[in-house]
């Protein structure tokens, strides 16, 4: 006990034997900076993961892991795919490594964060059968506009013209497993859907002024093949 | 958006009548099935407008119910009447809103005990404008998803009753204009109403894709509906193909046989019709091969019976027979025709090798239609007939015969596929010009 308090005042805790770095990813493990758990971040790239036994969030960080707060709580209701699933789309393979709930406050929606079989990260956006696949953009990449960007809006991107059909406010509620950036329960983000005329789905999200932009396309759920974990 | 879990039911606020919530985060009306009030789940539930829920139409499936479709569950949420006025005739048909906290929403419709399923359709694909079908001169389509989608119809419906919960506001009287496309197992619906359009994909369902919702499964659809497949037989497939390839066998080995000419027993004799009778001597030595006498004349419009009389080597006769050669030809208003024909040939089995002798006459003889205007049906006798006799020749007939036969066996899976889709696509309004 004294060691996790001593762990939650410095925020930072000491690596297992195998880092960040390790060849052998994603056999990596570190200890929980919390309760002392270990603790699995799925792959590489991951820079959130949560605490199965003491349900808290984790940053991953050069120095190790940190303590982010709360992971919430995840009601059980009927899902189309759960975390540690394997999700076939398409001919694309994807393995479900972490899992976001969302409340717009009468209902909630989830994203899950995956990898494909590169390796590659991507979004699964789930939100009562209309489900969005998406990928984040680089920022030399972002859709280039004027002023703000409100529903009704039209932009072009790259050769495809798209239309805000979607805009609102969603507060994360509950987090389990590991996660390409660090999200927040209880913070709040702003996000925007455009539907493109090819039917490519750009999307945004701001917390403050702090913007990310993804680009995919809506999965029909009836093509979405599960091998459950 | 699943719905916030706590939200089980709620009481209208207009009559007070507690309501089952069973849609989900998406829902923003809810008609009260009591008292036919519409309200904004999105505001408290406040009231919006009124429905007249005493003309609640007549369904099996009711809001509540449960069932699968394609293995997945639905829960109905909601009812809607649409209604088409077109040159005085109206059509009602009843649209089932399920809901699916995996699979979202979705439209169950059952239109002469026939069940189809629509969903809102995401996938790129051009858009269908009633302006465009006005536009084109041949069938309007489009591709989606690996298919090619044909114009079926256009239509303009509007709703005439709502009942239960809904992703958007039914307003009563409210019209939709939908162009529909058709391929071979499903629908496009474009549809426009004042303030958005939206692409809906249709599919049949058969009994087995479907179960629950209360729905009789004894029960038999009628007709034919435009997104309904064909039952054909579990190998029915392999039966065309396996006839299809018999029918070409046939017809090669036919022709092999037709090719296989026999030799010249008698080259080709020609008499004047006042030598008639005469005897023709001729070798065979192909005996129990099959031998042809091919008989030619050259008359015009008129018809004429010649005797054959067959003697085999030993002077004894071995058959009489006898064949007519007819022609006629002219020309009428619908310009030249023509009909009959001058040869004329029979076969037989020889038995023995040797020296037969056949000998020919000219039985009866006639004009056709003696009355006929003379200068455009010119009329003339047999002046002449020729002969020839083949040995060893083969014949054809019966392996065309049995061509045929598998032609039909072959066909009629394809005459079944084809007056299949002729009736799926019967309600089409496309017309097209060559047809007017």
């Amino acid at each position: 006990m004294l060691q996790n308090a001593s762990m939650r005042e410095n925020g930072v805790f000491s690596r297992c034997e195998q880092g960040l770095n390790d060849k052998n990813w994603p056999m990596s493990e570190m200890n929980c900076p919390n309760c002392g758990s270990r603790v699995s971040p799925a792959i590489k790239s991951v820079k959130m993961i949560t605490c199965e036994s003491c349900a808290t969030t984790l940053l991953l960080e050069d120095a190790g892991l940190r303590l982010a707060g709360s992971q919430g709580v995840l009601h059980e209701v009927p899902m189309i795919c759960q975390l540690g699933d394997e999700l076939k789309i398409g001919k694309g393979r994807y393995q479900v490594l972490g899992h976001a709930r969302f409340s717009y406050g009468r209902g909630t929606w989830d994203e899950f964060w995956a990898i494909d079989g590169s390796g590659n990260p991507v979004w699964i956006s789930v939100d009562e059968g209309d489900l969005i696949l998406q990928r984040e953009l680089p920022e030399k990449d972002w859709p280039q506009y004027r002023g703000t960007l409100r529903l009704g809006r039209t932009l072009r991107y790259k050769t495809e013209g798209f239309r805000v059909d979607e805009e609102g406010t969603g507060t994360c509620v509950g987090l389990k497993g590991s996660f390409g950036h660090p999200l927040t329960v209880g913070e709040s983000y702003r996000f925007l859907n455009l539907q493109g005329e090819n039917g490519t789905v750009l999307s945004a999200e701001s917390v403050g002024k702090d913007y990310e932009w993804f680009i995919g396309s809506w999965i029909d759920p009836f093509e979405v093949e599960v091998k459950a974990a | 958006m699943s719905l916030n879990p706590d939200l089980k039911s709620i009481n209208c606020t207009a009559c007070g009548a507690g309501l089952d919530v069973l849609g989900g985060g998406r829902v923003t009306t809810h008609i009260c099935s009591y008292c036919g009030t519409a309200l904004d789940a999105l505001d408290n539930y406040k009231t919006l407008v009124k429905f007249n829920i005493l003309e609640r139409p007549e369904t099996p499936v009711k809001i509540g119910a449960t069932g699968q479709i394609f293995g997945v569950n639905y829960t109905v949420i909601g009812l809607l009447e649409h209604e088409e006025v077109w040159r005085g005739r109206s059509w009602k048909w009843v649209d089932h809103q399920v809901f699916s906290p995996t699979h979202g929403y979705a439209w169950l419709t059952l239109e002469d005990g026939h069940l189809t399923f629509s969903r809102r359709y995401r996938k790129p694909v051009g858009w269908l404008s009633e302006a465009e079908v006005n536009r084109a001169d041949t069938r309007p389509r489009v591709r989606a998803g690996g298919e090619v989608f044909q114009y079926y119809e256009t239509s303009t419906s509007a709703v005439i009753y709502a009942e239960g919960e809904f992703t958007w506001a039914p307003r009563k009287g409210q019209k939709t204009t939908t162009i529909t496309a058709m391929s071979d197992t499903a629908m496009l619906g474009f549809s426009t109403t004042k303030r958005e359009r939206e692409i809906y994909h249709t599919v049949y369902l058969e009994p087995t894709e479907v179960s629950g919702f209360g729905l009789d499964t004894g029960g038999k659809p009628s007709g034919v509906h435009a997104l309904q497949k064909l039952k054909a037989g579990a190998h029915a497939g392999f039966l065309t193909k396996a006839a299809l390839g018999c029918m070409v066998l046939c017809l090669g080995l036919a022709l092999v046989m037709f090719l296989q000419n026999g030799r010249l027993a008698e080259t080709r004799q020609r008499f004047s019709v006042t030598e008639l009778p005469v005897t023709i001597p001729f070798e065979v030595s192909e005996p129990g091969r099959l031998t042809r006498i091919d008989l030619q004349g050259n008359g015009r419009n008129s018809w004429h019976f010649l005797s054959v009389e067959l003697e085999d080597p030993e002077g004894e006769v071995l058959f009489e027979s006898g064949r007519t050669v007819e022609y006629y030809h002219g020309r009428d208003n619908e310009g030249s025709w023509s009909e009959g024909s001058n040869a004329a040939s029979l076969a037989f089995f020889p038995p023995t090798p040797g020296r037969y002798a056949v000998t020919l006459d000219l039985e009866e003889s006639g004009f056709w239609a003696p009355n006929v205007n003379r200068a455009s049906s010119p009329q003339r006798q047999l002046t002449e007939v020729s002969l020839q006799i083949r040995n060893g020749v083969s014949s054809s007939f019966w392996l065309v015969l049995l061509a045929l036969g598998f032609g039909c066996v072959g066909g009629l899976p394809m005459l079944r596929r084809y007056l299949h889709n002729r009736a799926r696509w019967r309600d089409s309004d496309w017309v097209d010009e060559d047809d007017d």
